[in-house]
């Protein structure tokens, strides 16, 4: 039985902890984080808006079904809400598989599938203060 | 049937839902031409959004009902 868990939280995001499962040689983790500029601007933070219910749900979805063809044992997404200020993580991601090849593919497919398909948005940028 | 505004079109609409009383099915087609009425200018964003009924996506030739949550989805930006 693999564990997958979602989460959207307003805090900074944890690093991961806890043990490998047995049997696990790949540990791959992700996390995106928010860049000085937003189209060209200098930028402070971004604040990220989620329908909360659908968000959860579409992201076990998203993993389940990569699952089929990516197996791995452990999967955990952490999403930030709210503002999140420039060089902090929006996003965290681990997975945990028996080799890196799912893991990675999950990882990168799951990414992909989240921009496309998860109710989450930017909503706005919050422009850096002029010195 | 309860309708849920989010990003953008929340920002348009002013507010983060509404009660929209049903007395039978109806297509989303309609419920835009409903949106419409309350809403003027809504209808802009129908072409890039995408319906959620009960938090799952839908086929824009779904039946929406009275008893369902619909969510009006904008093109998503997260990660």
């Amino acid at each position: 039985m693999s564990t997958i868990e979602t989460t959207l939280t307003p805090h900074v995001l944890p690093p991961f902890t806890g043990r490998t499962p047995d049997g696990c040689g790949a540990v791959v983790e992700f996390f995106g984080i928010v860049r000085s500029e937003e189209n060209g601007e200098p930028i402070a933070a971004l604040e990220y808006e989620a329908y909360e219910p659908m968000a959860g749900l579409q992201m076990q979805r998203i993993i389940r079904e990569l699952q089929s063809e990516y197996p791995c044992e452990v999967v955990r997404v952490i999403h930030r809400i709210g503002i999140v200020p420039v060089g902090e993580a929006a996003i965290a991601l681990q997975v945990v598989a028996r080799h890196r090849g799912p893991a990675f593919a999950m990882l990168g497919c799951f990414m992909d599938r989240l921009k496309q398909e998860v109710p989450i948005w930017k909503i706005r940028a919050l422009p850096a203060p002029i010195l | 049937m309860k309708v849920v505004f989010l990003a953008q079109i929340k920002v348009n609409t002013g507010c983060e839902e509404i009660a929209l009383p049903l007395s039978q099915p109806i297509h989303a087609a309609e419920l835009w031409r409903l949106l419409e009425t309350k809403f003027p200018g809504i209808q802009r964003y129908q072409s890039s959004t995408r319906l959620a009924v009960n938090f799952e996506f839908v086929n824009s030739d779904a039946l929406l009902a009275d008893e369902d949550e619909v969510a009006l989805i904008p093109p998503v930006s997260g990660g």
